[in-house]
């Protein structure tokens, strides 16, 4: 049910990623940043159950959580984990406003501003955890 | 005459008003338990989503009403049936005219276990995985006392 949906927001995530040149790393790859880079983690692995959050909330409809950690080398000031949390929430909640992303018949709405949550350290680095809250209407394909 | 129909009016009256407090009351009662209802569900939904190393992090989930609890409790609940019975209990003091209801883990890591999870581990999401269930939560817990009455 959920395989339309989170290639859309992969897709959303894409354009940040790229437009900013950012290292970002999904669950479950193969992949190591430099030591003390500023990189971006991301769990939304839909074979993945640990990290799903789906809810069968109405029928033909979805809901759950897109979580993405910015890791901040700890060098740099907790400002600038924190403004760059800001930043994707900003990408994902444009002007203080929703998105409606649609593809394939399926339409991804992020209705409430994602959520920055307290700013952590961790191995070396300040971890700032996004929680983007997405609905989905799978009815319309 | 006059005090004869002031008489009937405001026996009308308390009789009409007894009515509304049965009501009120009705609705009251069956309010809290919804609100009780739903806090159970979510704290038992957040327990079994919480991992079990030692069952200390499973030991610390504590409810507070309108004050968040801000100690760490000593002990281990691998099982989690002890704490899945204490939360249950201290839910049962919960009313709607409370303000806040908290679910709360004190324990240093447990935010690592939410947010960040560990280098093969990733995060468990205890809290955000219930988030989105709550309107289903809701139904479930409103139907659940709707059998039963």
């Amino acid at each position: 049910m959920s395989d339309p949906i989170y290639p859309i927001l992969k897709a959303r995530w894409k354009v940040f990623t790229d437009a900013n040149s950012y290292q970002s790393v999904e669950y479950g790859q193969k992949f190591e940043p430099a030591l003390r880079t500023l990189h971006f983690r991301t769990y939304f692995d839909p074979n993945d159950v640990s990290v799903r959050t789906l809810a069968s909330g109405f029928i033909g409809r979805e809901n759950g959580i897109f979580l993405i950690n910015v890791y901040s080398p700890e060098a740099n000031r907790e400002l600038d984990s924190r403004n760059l949390a800001w930043d994707v929430r900003a990408h994902f909640y444009p002007n203080d406003f929703g998105i409606w992303l649609t593809s394939g018949g399926v339409t991804v709405r992020i209705e409430s501003p994602p959520s920055v949550k307290k700013t952590i350290p961790v191995d070396g680095y300040l971890v700032t955890p996004v929680a983007v809250r997405w609905f989905a209407d799978l009815l319309a394909s | 005459m006059r005090m004869k129909l002031s008489h009937r009016s405001g026996k009308r009256s308390t009789r009409a008003s007894g009515l509304v407090k049965d009501w009120v009351q009705g609705t009251r009662v069956r309010l809290n338990e919804t609100v009780r209802g739903i806090a159970d569900e979510i704290a038992e939904r957040v327990i079994e989503g919480t991992p079990v190393d030692t069952g200390h992090l499973v030991h610390n989930w504590q409810v507070g009403i309108n004050v968040r609890p801000r100690a760490q409790l000593a002990g281990v609940d691998p099982g989690k049936s002890e704490v899945k019975a204490r939360v249950k209990a201290q839910n049962q003091a919960l009313s709607i005219e409370d303000k806040e209801w908290i679910l709360a883990n004190n324990v240093p890591y447990a935010v690592n276990a939410e947010y960040i999870g560990w280098k093969f581990t990733p995060p468990y999401m205890m809290v955000q995985k219930v988030v989105p269930q709550f309107a289903e939560i809701v139904r479930l817990v409103k139907g659940r006392l709707r059998r039963r009455r």
